[in-house]
């Protein structure tokens, strides 16, 4: 079966962020650069001929711009500055809006005008929600106790149903990927393939050991580091909300996991931003207007769930109180909106692209043995 | 014993010979071969040092003959008949023995029958040399006139530029008008500038020079006479058809080539919205807003490459030969689309892209443009289909560059880059007696050393009809034509060589064999001595030597190789004692 055109693909991209995309001249280059790169994944030069052609379906079930991650090698050794490294980037944007089911995604990449809107106007929802739903609580003076505006039990409740609407949607957009990298491949696994495989999953949602094997490690250790601050972060919110919240004694054995996970994040959150703004390395080199949101935003929740913690320990339960309405209005957005539609959905794309390479490795290794034992014993 | 004098060199070419040749039981077999003065080796016969060599021994032994055994006559009759000169020894008393392409090299595995075929090659040469006669060039008085056959760019540059040296031309333009091709080119590349004003001011600079005479709607339909001085027959399309005989010294072919025409089908050739690259650039260049094309929009363009060239070998009548213009064609074409409003996705489905030298520029080009490159395999050309239903045209390729990928790709409008065709020429063709090649195109004696003269001496060709070429390289050839009349013309004189066939007067009694065998007309019926003998115009025979076996009493011997000299070779070969 022909792989029918899209001509106006590599148009599209250009919403994406994609550049320079015609330059290329196929020398491949990039891929004998870049160490993801093999017989089977021939990264990046496969999905930018793709992209030139306008091969839509075959890009669009490709795991390859997931298997990148954007050292930017390639882009700086490229013969034609066609920025092969920029082109990924622009690729996994588009992939991203290509599994959301809602089309939220593809609003949000191509106009960041509507992004920040959706966004402000969820946070301002958040404000009001909270405000009204504190008042009705107790008083804004008591941050904890019996009396407190924003009690952690019921914010608790919270956000084990914002946990569940993101769990649902992601896991729609898991789904699509899922069949597109099916139906374009032609990829038929047996259960056994999918089972056997199932390690990589967590090893790579967590350590991201392809990001190691690039030939910068910087941006990996960075990357772990802001990677491992929110996932503890996310625990400690999820399982030891009232620990985290109760006060004014520090339970050490909760909140020295907390004040660590807050330093990572700060701490990369800055380094990633000071990059983008002096440009000090080719992933920092294109900076997408959801890059900075994202960034940003990011920031804004840490920064207020450190400064509520400090004003509630202060006794400034009134101020700590206001402080953690606004980081509400900055989660909110951030788990309802980054995670499944935008930046953040990077993290269940990327391991499960390396897991599907996996499998597909697997049921095949499995076909072939099977054609192999299947044919009759030739006679000597 | 003789009482000539020859010098005998043989080679050993590096290692070429020497490694399987026993050269020096050769030298000393030679030396010991009547007539010879002086038996030698050299590592490099042709080397400076052993050409002065020569000439010493020539000066001091007095040597009158010259036989040199290296490699074949082909590279080096030239370097020695000078050599030869210098040692004043005539010319054509020297004489090339190959014994490396036609002995070392055929031999490695047997070097004792190498050196003995060397003895009896060499031996053979000794004979020959030794019945040498001294003969002196032919020198042929020319006439300071040239005619250009074509007025496309290269024979009306070529027409020009004859007369800017001096020479008077007579123009021969079959159509009705002056112009070619290029007349009907707006854009072109890779300077931009207007086909059509080029050759209007090259045309007005022809018309206005008192030394060119024009005649549209002529034909070249004879000539006759010898190198030098051909007299050519016009015909002329009037209000009749009147024929008119011009003198000239040379003769410059530049008839140019056709565009190739798709069978039926061929490529979807035939089907609305399939059309030739000369088509679509008629269509480009009348565009002014969007792209349309029979009233439609064309969003998507479809080039498919080399249509007409580079066909396989096994195809009965293929065009095996590269275009060479076309790429650079369409990726120019694909550009002047870009220039177009609105936007226009462009796929080029090639085999390999042969932009070459600065035209890499306009691929580059059209690659940052947007265009999009399909590498389809050598044996699996594009498929074009349309859709009954709904008129779709769909390309399907094989991608190389995607591993193989087979794409389809709906397109508006699809276009096949056709390349260049020899031109129908046949009453031109036999006129001249022009060599034609294989691939139907006219050839010149050597693709590097000669690229522009033929077989027929003052003959030159010029332009596409000695191969595809772009008009920039049209020009040159014609230019390269003007320098070669200019070097048989300015003179006054000319040299030929005098290895030509001689009748016997005394002994010929005329049957007319020899005319009818003659390749070159150089043979006619005379008078001499009271009874009709035929003669031999000098300047006319190629020395091919194609009367000597027919003529029935042997009146007739090739000068140079003589029926005495060819016997004595066969005498030396075989051993056989003089």
């Amino acid at each position: 079966m022909a792989t029918r055109l899209n001509p106006g693909l590599a148009d599209e991209l250009e919403a994406y962020g994609a550049e320079d995309v015609s330059k290329c001249f196929n020398c491949g280059n990039c891929s004998a650069l870049c160490v993801h790169s093999e017989a089977r994944h021939v990264i990046p030069r496969r999905s930018m001929h793709a992209l030139q052609l306008g091969a839509e379906d075959k890009l669009q079930g490709s795991l390859e711009p997931w298997l990148c991650y954007y050292c930017g090698e390639c882009s700086e050794q490229c013969p034609k500055g066609a920025e092969p490294a920029e082109t990924m980037m622009s690729m996994r944007r588009w992939l991203t809006s290509k599994y959301d089911f809602t089309g939220i995604s593809r609003l949000f990449y191509r106009s960041w005008k509507w992004e920040l809107l959706i966004i402000v106007l969820a946070a301002i929802a958040t404000g009001i929600g909270f405000t009204l739903f504190g008042m009705s609580q107790g008083s804004i003076n008591n941050y904890d106790g019996p009396n407190a505006f924003l009690p952690s039990a019921k914010i608790h409740v919270f956000d084990w149903a914002m946990a569940g609407l993101l769990v649902f949607l992601l896991g729609m957009n898991v789904a699509r990927m899922w069949r597109f990298f099916t139906k374009a491949g032609d990829v038929r696994a047996s259960l056994s393939s999918y089972l056997v495989s199932l390690p990589a999953l967590p090893v790579h949602f967590f350590a991201q050991p392809k990001y190691r094997e690039c030939d910068r490690k910087r941006p990996w250790a960075v990357h772990l580091a802001l990677m491992l601050s929110y996932v503890t972060m996310l625990v400690l919110v999820m399982f030891f909300l009232g620990e985290l919240a109760s006060g004014p004694e520090i339970d050490w054995r909760v909140h020295v996991f907390g004040y660590l996970a807050s330093a990572g994040l700060i701490g990369a959150v800055l380094l990633n931003l000071r990059g983008r703004l002096r440009r000090d390395s080719p992933q920092h080199t294109h900076s997408h207007e959801s890059d900075w949101i994202f960034l940003i935003l990011l920031l804004v929740v840490a920064t207020t769930g450190v400064l509520q913690h400090v004003l509630h320990r202060s006794g400034l339960d009134a101020a700590a109180n206001v402080t953690y309405v606004i980081h509400l209005m900055g989660v909110v957005p951030m788990l309802v909106l980054e995670v499944p539609f935008g930046k953040w959905a990077h993290m269940a794309y990327r391991p499960l692209a390396v897991y599907l390479a996996r499998v597909q490795l697997h049921a095949e290794a499995a076909a072939a043995a099977e054609a192999k034992g299947a044919q009759p014993l030739a006679l000597p | 014993m003789s009482a000539r004098k020859i010098g005998v060199y043989v080679c050993q070419c590096g290692g070429n010979i020497g490694d399987y040749v026993d050269v020096d039981r050769v030298v000393e077999a030679a030396s010991k071969e009547p007539g010879v003065a002086v038996a030698k080796t050299a590592m490099f016969t042709c080397s400076d040092s052993t050409q002065q060599e020569i000439v010493a021994d020539a000066r001091e032994q007095g040597l009158d003959g010259l036989v040199v055994a290296s490699c074949s006559p082909k590279l080096h009759t030239y370097t020695f008949r000078d050599v030869a000169r210098r040692a004043d020894i005539n010319p054509f008393q020297y004489t090339q023995v190959n014994v490396r392409e036609q002995c070392s090299w055929t031999h490695t595995d047997d070097h004792e029958g190498a050196t003995e075929k060397a003895l009896r090659l060499v031996r053979a040469g000794i004979n020959r040399t030794r019945l040498t006669e001294p003969l002196e060039s032919i020198v042929v008085e020319t006439t300071p006139q040239s005619l250009v056959v074509g007025g496309g760019i290269a024979g009306l540059r070529a027409a020009l530029g004859l007369a800017q040296i001096g020479l008077s031309v007579f123009l021969v333009e079959k159509e009705d008008r002056l112009g070619g091709w290029v007349s009907e080119f707006k854009e072109m590349y890779p300077h931009g500038r207007n086909g059509g004003e080029l050759v209007t001011q090259l045309e007005s600079a022809v018309r206005a020079h008192p030394d060119i005479t024009v005649f549209t709607s002529a034909e070249l339909i004879a000539k006759s006479g010898s190198f030098g001085n051909y007299q050519a027959t016009i015909a002329i399309q009037g209000e009749r058809l009147e024929t008119i005989q011009v003198q000239v010294g040379s003769i410059v072919v530049a008839t140019g080539f056709d565009t190739y025409q798709p069978a039926d089908g061929e490529f979807g050739y035939g089907q609305d919205g399939v059309i030739t690259i000369a088509e679509f650039k008629k269509l480009v260049e009348a565009s002014s807003g969007p792209l349309e094309y029979n009233g439609r929009p064309v969003k998507t363009v479809a080039y498919v490459y080399c249509v007409g060239s580079r066909q396989p070998q096994y195809e009965e009548g293929a065009n095996t030969y590269c275009s060479r213009y076309c790429c650079n064609a369409a990726t120019h074409a694909s550009l002047q689309v870009n220039a177009l409003p609105g936007r226009v996705h462009q796929y080029h489905f090639y085999r390999d892209m042969r932009t070459y030298g600065s035209f890499e520029l306009l691929y580059a080009e059209s690659l940052e443009k947007g265009s999009a490159y399909v590498k389809y395999p050598d044996e699996e050309p594009p498929t074009i289909e349309k859709d009954p239903q709904s008129g779709r045209l769909t390309v399907t390729a094989r991608d190389l560059l995607s591993e193989g990928e087979e794409l389809a790709l709906d397109a508006d409008l699809v276009v096949l880059v056709t390349g260049m065709v020899p031109r129908e020429n046949q009453g031109l063709t036999k006129a001249l007696k022009l060599p034609v090649g294989q691939s139907g195109f006219f050839n010149e004696i050597h693709p590097k050393l000669r690229p522009v003269e033929t077989v027929v001496d003052g003959v030159y060709i010029a332009g596409c009809c000695q191969a595809p070429r772009n008009s920039s390289e049209s020009v040159q050839s014609g230019l390269a034509a003007v320098s070669q009349s200019a070097a048989i013309l300015k003179r006054g004189f000319a040299e030929l060589d005098p290895l030509v066939a001689t009748v016997d007067l005394d002994v010929c009694e005329w049957c007319g064999a020899c005319q009818d065998t003659c390749p070159y007309d150089a043979i006619s019926q005379d008078q001499h001595a009271g009874k009709e003998v035929a003669v031999i115009a000098k300047t006319a025979c190629k020395g091919c030597g194609g009367c000597v076996p027919v003529c029935p009493v042997g009146a007739i011997d090739l000068q140079g190789y003589t029926d005495a000299q060819i016997r004595s070779m066969i005498d030396g070969m075989l051993g056989v004692g003089v």
